[in-house]
This record gives C-alpha cells, structure tokens and sequence, in this order.
C-alpha cells in the first residue's frame, strides 16, 4: 500500500520518506535504549541476588565460627574447671614432703593421687568422646546413632528410638561425621526446646540420595519458621546444620505432620560417587 | 547547494575518523571480528572517494555502488556471523548470504541502469541488516553477562549498523520511484546517517577491550584487593 502510494506521482513521497525514516529511527533508538535498560536491571537484579548470597553465606560462616568458639570454651571450661582442680590436688598429695612421711601415710597418699589421676583420665576421655565418638569412628553412624539414642532413653526423660533399614555399605568417616553432628544438633534441640515425649530416627535410601527422619511429639518449627531463623541473628544451631548440610550438597525439611500430632525433621543427602583408587 | 557539498564533504570524511582510530589504538583493537569492521571502513571510505571523483551519469558509479552494497552485507554478515552464539542465528546469516548474492546479481543485471542506484539490493541489505542486528540484541539479553552491554565495542558497531540500516531504508526503498533530481534532494538523510554511522564505528574503536565476565564468575574480592605487581 505503502509503495503504490509512493509509485503514484502525485503521492506526498517526501512526506512518506519523512515520517519513515523518523519512524525507523525512532523505533531503533527505542529498542536500543530499551535493550540497555533492560540489560542493566536484570544486572543489578543478578548481582542483588548473588549479594544476598554471599550474606548468607557469610551469616553460616559467623554462625559456625562462633559455634567452633563455644565449643573450644566449653573444652577449656572443661580442662580449666575440672581437669585442672583434679591434676593440682593429685599435685598435691604427690609433693616434696612425702619422702618423710610415714609408710602408711605415703601409701595413703600415693592411693588417692592414683583415684584423682584416674578420675582424671576418665574425664579427659569423656572430653575427647565429645569431640569425636569411639563408635562412630569405630562402628559407623547407625552404631553412634543408635549409642546416643540409648544413651537418651536410659535418661528417663525422654523415649528414644531408631531405626536404619537401609545402611549396608558405610558412607565416607567424614561424611557420617557430618551427619552425625548434624543428627545431634537436632536431637539437641528437639530436648531443649520441644518438650517432647518421644522421639524416633529412621533411616532409608531412596535412589542416590539418603533420607533421614526425625519425628517428635513436641513443639518444632515449620520450613518457613526455619528459613525466617536462617535469616537472622538468631537460630545459630540451625546455621550450623545448615552450613554442614551445605558441604554435603545436602537439603533439610522440616514440617507438621498431616495428622498435625508430630513434627518432622527430614534430612536429604545425594550418596557422593566413589573416587577411583589413586595408582 | 553549499550546505550539500559540506554534508558531502563531512560525510566522506567522516570516513577517516574509524581508520586514524582504529589504527591509533591498534593494540586495544587487534581483533579478527574488528579487522572485518577496519576492512569495511577503508572499503567504504575508498568507494565515496571514487564515487565522488566520478560524473554523475557514469555507468561505472552505478557498479561501483552495486558492488560496493553485496561487499558491505557479506561484511557485516562476517561480522555478524562472528559474534553470535547461538548457531541458528549463524546458519541464518549463512543462509541468507546466497540468496542476497543471487537477487543482488539478478538485480543489477537486469536492471535498467538509467537509474544509476541498486535501490533493491540496497533495500534488502537494510532489512536483513535490522533483522539481524534485533536477534543479535535478543541475543544479548537473554545471555546474562557482568559488564554492560554498552561496554563492548560490538555493541557500539551493532548500533552503527542498526542506525545506519534503519536511518537509510525508507531512502533506499523510495529510490526506485524517485528521478534522479528528487534522490539527489534526499540523498542528505544518507550523508547525515553515514557521519553517525563513522562517529558510532569511532567510538566502537576508541574504547577499552572489555571481555564479559559471567556474573557466576565475579569475584567480589577484585573490588577490595588490587592485584600484585608481577
């Protein structure tokens, strides 16, 4: 239409040149700013994104310090408080002066050193239990698991229980170290807060992944109470689950049963491929 | 009629301004997608010396403009071919090559060269121009990408191109109709879109090589530490 009123002699030809170049123009110089401003919002949104990342981010790596923190304290409260007392008083009795005591006072003196000194290994082991269990090291995960359970049951305060169904081939030390804290953590906090009167772990492989649950009867959270608590300054157990769940590419869920009776805890790690044998 | 001749003259000057720059920052500029760019400027600015230098009437204007035109699409398509991704887009642009060339041929072959302009071929060339300078801007934004897009000196020659094509194509298209006289009197929106385009290719050639950087890639730690001096 366009070009018949061009090919007519008496058509407006300047006007049509006109008015399209000034169109085309027009349209170009808006496709070109458009794309520009486009381009630079979803920038800016990218890099807001990747920011609130790396606060996260940065939020699990405060949260696991500080949580590594405590734990050095607690050991050296541990040491200094206990540990420290009990070696000074064996000192003690073990001085200078005892070459001129009696026989029977020596031997008197040497005996409680000897219960002092034993008092003392044993609460070192239990230090050294703490950082890392024998069974776990020893007789992997479901062993440690089932340990702590039965340690929690014998309590009185609570009915504990567990279960693996499938847990044939041992994940990697490191690996079930993880878990295994992760599991603590959480039992932890079920006890501290829950006021529960039960809680029970299972266990299953499902696919690549495996699946570990926790139900409880008491009071828990919900994923959005969880995802709220990871966003704050608050919750710092929660950061440190989440940061060591993080290192096995793991994911955790927590919600309410459909009954609304229990809540569920239920941790989800992919199985990491073997790495071939080094030649 | 002055004001014509000093569009003419600014217009196939203009030409210079790409070369002095591109040779000026030589370094920054050593690239195989901006020597296509550098070839077409030296080829542009030599045909408007040439085509200046002729008689209006000539036969030989006429062929050095025809060929001129299939020259700078199969540059622009090198050009273009060399910077996108995804490998529709290239199999388009090789696509499209042969069948400019054969309309191109048939066109200035059969044409009644009274006329003295491809107007066809010219058109053409602008609407696949447009055409492939919007998918190539599609392109861009659907690939996320750190620096901006306006920081690359592939997007300052796309503009050139884009301008220049959309600026001339209602030209080129109504050149067919026009007599010669009447062309002459529009020919300036040509002269006005060939100094953009020059002053767009300068620009093109004076600022910094910027590789993009995926964003997945940025380290934040580059802003806060400067590197060592090796």
């Amino acid at each position: 239409m366009l070009l018949l009123r061009i090919n007519d002699p008496d058509s407006p030809v300047s006007l049509v040149l006109f008015f399209g170049t000034v169109g085309m123009l027009a349209l170009t110089i808006g496709l070109i700013v458009f794309i520009i401003f486009h381009q630079r919002k979803v920038i800016r949104y990218q890099m807001r994104l990747q920011r609130l990342e790396q606060e996260q981010q940065k939020m699990l790596l405060n949260a696991s310090i500080r949580l590594q923190e405590e734990e050095r304290q607690r050991i050296a409260a541990d040491l200094h408080d206990d540990a420290g007392p009990l070696l000074a008083t064996a000192r003690l009795y073990l001085n200078e002066n005892l070459v001129n005591l009696d026989k029977t006072t020596q031997l008197q003196s040497i005996y409680n050193a000897k219960q002092i000194i034993d008092d003392t290994i044993q609460l070192i082991r239990n230090i050294s239990h703490s950082l890392m269990p024998p069974t776990l090291k020893n007789f992997g995960l479901e062993s440690a698991v089932n340990d702590l359970f039965q340690k929690i049951s014998g309590s009185g305060s609570m009915n504990a229980s567990c279960r693996f169904h499938d847990y044939r081939e041992r994940l990697h030390p490191d690996e079930e170290l993880i878990i295994f804290r992760v599991i603590q953590e959480l039992v932890n906090n079920i006890l501290k807060h829950s006021n529960a009167s039960f809680i029970h772990l299972t266990q299953n492989l499902g696919g690549n992944k495996l699946y570990i649950r926790l139900h409880h009867d008491g009071r828990g959270i919900t994923q959005n109470d969880f995802e709220k608590l990871n966003k704050s300054n608050v919750g710092l157990g929660l950061k440190n689950i989440q940061s060591r769940l993080k290192l096995l590419q793991g994911r955790i869920f927590f919600e309410k049963d459909m009954s609304q009776t229990y809540y569920k805890v239920t941790i989800e790690i992919p199985k990491q491929e073997e790495e071939p044998a080094g030649e | 009629m002055f004001t014509k001749n000093i569009l003419k003259a600014l217009s196939g000057f203009s030409g210079i301004l790409p070369i002095v720059f591109f040779l000026l920052f030589l370094k920054r500029n050593n690239e195989k997608k901006l020597w296509v760019i550098f070839l077409y400027v030296v080829l542009s600015f030599l045909t408007d010396v040439t085509a200046g230098s002729l008689p209006d009437h000539s036969q030989t204007k006429f062929y050095v403009f025809s060929f001129f035109t299939i020259i700078e699409y199969t540059l622009f398509s090198i050009f273009l071919y060399l910077n996108f991704k995804s490998k529709k887009l290239r199999w388009m642009i090789l696509a499209a090559l042969p069948l400019f060339y054969i309309l191109a041929g048939y066109y200035i072959l059969n044409k009644d060269q009274s006329k003295l302009f491809d107007a066809v071929p010219a058109s053409l060339e602008s609407i696949l121009m447009i055409i492939f300078c919007v998918s190539f801007f599609f392109e861009q934004i659907t690939d996320v990408e750190v620096s901006f897009i306006y920081s690359s000196k592939t997007f300052w020659i796309i503009v050139a191109i884009m301008v220049y094509s959309s600026a001339t194509f209602f030209l080129f298209v109504s050149a067919e109709f026009l007599t010669q006289e009447e062309r002459k009197a529009y020919w300036f929106i040509n002269l006005i879109s060939n100094i953009i385009k020059n002053l767009l290719l300068t620009i093109a050639f004076i600022i910094p090589n910027h590789k993009p950087q995926p964003i997945s890639e940025r380290r934040y730690d580059d802003e806060l530490f400067q590197k060592p001096a090796l």
